[in-house]
């Protein structure tokens, strides 16, 4: 089991990707803004990839997604902040408390589709409007200000071009993390629960416990990012982690394709440098959004990751280029 | 006394908006099972039009909720038209609500393109105002919004049991492939309800934007008719009233006695702990759901 999945996981492909990702910073060096727009593409990345094991893999409709991402980055900003925690301690209490976060909505997982997904959009909401209520705690609508640069072993990561290196190390844990997590037993019983719950059930599987398992994973991953991004920007606010930013995040794994970890990362770059260059579609780049959303759902469900499969299937020297994504 | 008379209607009042939106969302969940996020967005559609023919024509409040009601409604139809129906057959009904989300995003925007970002209030005799009747004051337009909505409950109740569409329709609800089999045309059934929910969801959004505002972000407001649909066990059409107007009293006092900072959490808090006990909603008779 380990063997093949290390082998599947370093493919070439998969090799070149990675050197050619920590290669990045020193060709953008001249560029503060370039260097921005990566570091926060990474961070989404990060977000995409964990609503792409909740949502894709398990097939659950969370909804509140960005609520959790919001837990992390206002945990960390408050804990090193207001209580001169260190950002080691404040990155892993930040995703301590967004797998709390996770905890108190689980029991919600017994609800049945439908019910499930309006529970996990209001959850969202409720984390939001926390956010901009509690003034105490987050500074409410103004946002939370002077978030330090984090420091590690010593090291205090101030430019980009070193946090970039930050994000890409945690980008890799947790892709390897998400992606032996689906080679598993477990990957098998998630997969096997998506297509169908109620044999799963009739075999014996605690569905329950595996969906509050993939909550818990992604809420956790949801955490690490929010704190990412908050000591990244040094500043934080309530509409960062509110609806919009949950369907920006779905939109990503949609579009990138449903039950493909590359395709979430795809979808996530696409996404950013849409909303970043909005320059290049103006006003109409939201309304562009809604569109593209409701084509992809009525004519390619399974995102750009299925069309390149459809291609793939075609050219028969195309099947290579996998890069350790998981068959559906 | 008084304040807490006026309080009951004001929250009875906002309830009944609610309602009316709540209605439209149980009868297209009832239908088609989709989870239907656009339609807070009709409803602030529905508010936007109704400014435009308030400050261009002065229309009188009730011919106000008309033309915009048959607005949305045509609106609520296209989107079914063009966006659900084609691919109903087909595509996985996650899918379908995603694409919800999709037409979402679309109606916000093109509201943002329209009518701009600024809040618009409407004219000032369409603003409700409060009058004193021997020492208690009384906003006569909260009274007309619950009369509304109770006349609008009393209708749809009379149509769904006395009239022969509304038989078919509920046949058509409960179990699609049966009527089918009864001769009933599904697909006209289910125009009918986007139409019907959509005028709806069109007139309840010239109430609440009379008292509020005109805004792009008005379907916030909307949101809240999930909540009360659920309540009221989803899919009920009888319940989403009723949820509509428990929902808006919780909130009103809540906003009272807890705080109006707090009240949304409140309400939404209770939403949950709901769904929780009673997955059924409160009037639910536990064949909400859909399989």
């Amino acid at each position: 089991m380990t063997i093949s999945w290390r082998r599947r996981f370093w493919t070439p492909t998969s090799g070149v990707t990675v050197a050619a990702l920590v290669a990045v910073p020193p060709l953008l060096a001249s560029s503060p803004y370039y260097l921005f727009l990566l570091n926060t593409i990474a961070v989404f990345v990060m977000l995409a990839l964990g609503l792409q094991l909740v949502l894709g893999y398990g097939g659950i409709l969370q909804l509140g997604y960005a609520g959790f991402f919001g837990l992390g980055a206002y945990t960390s900003a408050v804990l090193t902040v207001h209580h001169g925690w260190p950002f080691p301690a404040a990155f892993v209490a930040a995703m301590v408390v967004a797998v709390i976060g996770a905890l108190v909505m689980s029991p919600i997982v017994r609800l049945h589709d439908v019910n499930f997904a309006m529970a996990t959009f209001v959850f969202g909401l409720i984390l939001e409007l926390v956010y901009n209520q509690w003034s105490a705690m987050t500074n409410g609508p103004i946002g939370f200000r002077g978030i330090p640069p984090p420091t590690l072993l010593g090291l205090t990561v101030r430019e980009p071009e070193h946090y970039y290196y930050l994000l890409l190390a945690a980008l890799l844990a947790e892709y390897l993390l998400i992606s032996r997590l689906l080679h598993s037993p477990f990957g098998t019983v998630v997969r096997a629960m998506r297509e169908n719950e109620t044999a799963c059930r009739t075999a014996g599987v605690d569905v329950t416990r595996v969906k509050v398992t993939l909550l818990l994973v992604s809420s956790a991953i949801a955490g690490a990012a929010g704190s990412l991004l908050a000591h990244m920007n040094g500043f934080i606010s309530p509409p960062t982690f509110g609806w919009a930013t949950s369907v920006a995040v779905l939109m990503m794994v949609v579009l990138g394709g449903v039950r493909s970890l590359p395709g979430a990362i795809v979808g996530a770059v696409v996404i950013r440098l849409v909303v970043e260059q909005t320059s290049v579609l103006g006003q109409y780049s939201n309304i562009v959004f809604g569109v593209a959303l409701v084509l992809f759902m009525a004519f390619l469900p399974t995102g750009l990751a299925g069309l390149v499969g459809r291609v793939s299937a075609r050219v028969p020297w195309a099947g290579r280029l996998g890069t350790g994504s998981v068959p559906s | 006394m008084s304040e807490a008379l006026g309080l009951v209607v004001f929250g009875l009042a906002i309830g009944s908006i609610y309602s009316l939106v709540a209605i439209g969302f149980s009868m297209i969940y009832r239908a088609t099972g989709l989870v239907h996020f656009a339609h807070p967005d009709l409803m602030m559609i529905g508010g936007m039009i109704g400014y435009t023919l308030a400050t261009r024509t002065g229309l009188p409040m009730p011919l106000l909720f008309v033309c915009s009601g048959l607005s949305v409604a045509g609106l609520s139809w296209l989107i079914d038209r063009v966006g659900f129906r084609p691919i109903r057959r087909q595509a996985a009904l996650l899918n379908l609500i995603i694409a919800t989300i999709g037409w979402s995003i679309i109606l916000v925007n093109v509201a943002l393109f329209v009518w701009g970002t600024a809040p618009l209030s409407y004219p000032q005799e369409y603003l409700p105002k409060g009058r004193t009747i021997g020492g208690i004051v009384i906003v006569p337009q909260n009274l007309a919004m619950l009369a509304v909505a109770l006349a609008a409950m009393v209708a749809l109740h009379l149509f769904f049991t006395r009239t022969v569409v509304g038989q078919a329709l509920r046949a058509t609800a409960e179990n699609p492939v049966a009527a089918q089999l009864m001769g009933i045309r599904i697909e006209r059934m289910m125009m009918l309800t986007f139409l019907m929910s959509g005028f709806l969801a069109g007139g309840a959004g010239v109430l609440v934007a009379s008292i509020v505002y005109a805004n792009f972000d008005l379907g916030l407001i909307g949101i809240k008719s999930f909540a009360a649909a659920v309540l009221g066990g989803f899919g009920q059409v009888g319940g989403a009233m009723v949820g509509g107007l428990v929902l808006g009293l919780v909130e009103t006092i809540a906003a009272f006695y807890v705080s109006s900072a707090y009240k949304d959490i409140v309400a939404y808090t209770l939403l949950i702990l709901i769904l929780l006990v009673r997955p059924e909603g409160l009037l639910g008779t536990g064949r909400a759901r859909r399989d």
